[in-house]
């Protein structure tokens, strides 16, 4: 695996993912937000960096199926639940606690404090 | 297998184990940046402040100079000192236009108003970038004396297990770029 061809491949494929994201982007510009939608692109954005860390995970760190690297994948396997836990329970919980905090936020407060001058 | 490269094996499996936590670090970050991206408390968001093209030759920059470090591994594999030290030099001159080009960023973002102390959204977007930014120019200060190192001691079994580590290191901060490119840039300008 160690050959300036799967750099090469490697490249190539990163490249063409990053540029492939940009590009559905100005198509997204072009055509007045209508093609491809926000919430589509979103979906393309996250599956072409899925893509694109597997690529480099294969063709640059040169993981791959081989005996030897079990421990990598052991700890890598442990690494991407923790990474799921830290930025998955913090978007939910803040998510929850910005739902429940709806008559607390910013603007309510503000009314109140303007409200209460205007009686002083 | 002789005892050096057994010796290299477990380095690389301990250096490994750092990238893992790094990532957990990033990690933290990132949730961090996922909660605040859109509190800009009334000052400029991300669509207002990034400009994707930049940020992509940012991109493309990183990715050729994690290409050219993977040529240095190659060629000190087959024992060729100079194209070695070639393609290391490419990466030095690559992750410094690199820097650079952030640090120039930042600075601009700084003069017209819009630093760390402007929103959280700001802060947020500063730690995860700048932490980043940090480690690649640890990343050069390695590199130059790993350069140093092979230009006195050429392409030895122990230099070679340095050059591993390093770019271990390096293709790993490109993924992380990578990440930053797409939750950052890319969904900032939507």
């Amino acid at each position: 695996m160690l050959t300036t061809r799967a750099y090469i491949v490697g490249l190539g494929l990163s490249v063409l993912c990053t540029l492939g994201a940009v590009l559905l982007y100005l198509l997204h510009r072009f055509t007045s937000h209508t093609f491809p939608t926000h919430t589509e692109l979103r979906v393309v954005f996250v599956i072409l960096l899925i893509l694109q860390v597997f690529v480099q995970c294969i063709f640059f760190l040169h993981l791959s199926r081989r005996p030897g690297q079990r421990p990598q994948f052991v700890t890598l396997s442990l690494t991407a639940f923790i990474i799921l836990v830290v930025i998955g329970g913090s978007l939910w919980i803040m998510r929850n606690l910005a739902y429940h905090m709806q008559t607390t936020s910013l603007p309510y407060i503000h009314n109140t404090i303007t409200a209460q001058y205007e009686n002083d | 297998m002789t005892d050096q490269e057994h010796t290299n094996d477990i380095k690389l499996f301990g250096m490994w184990v750092y990238l893992m936590s790094d990532c957990v670090l990033f990690a933290g970050l990132f949730a961090v940046y996922a909660v605040l991206g859109s509190a800009s408390f009334g000052g400029p968001t991300a669509r207002e402040l990034f400009s994707l093209p930049y940020a992509l030759v940012e991109t493309l920059v990183l990715l050729t100079s994690s290409f050219t470090c993977g040529l240095a591994v190659v060629a000190a594999r087959h024992g060729k000192k100079n194209r070695t030290l070639l393609a290391l030099g490419a990466t030095l001159i690559l992750g410094t236009l690199f820097v650079l080009m952030e640090v120039s960023e930042f600075s601009q973002l700084v003069e017209n108003g819009n630093s760390w102390h402007r929103s959280a959204f700001l802060s947020s977007f500063f730690t995860l970038v700048g932490t980043h930014g940090l480690h690649v120019t640890l990343g050069l200060i390695w590199l130059l004396t790993l350069i140093i190192t092979l230009l006195y001691r050429g392409v030895t079994p122990w230099t070679y297990g340095k050059l591993q580590l390093f770019s271990l290191f390096w293709h790993f901060l490109d993924i992380v770029w990578v990440c930053i490119f797409t939750f950052v840039y890319l969904f900032g300008v939507l």
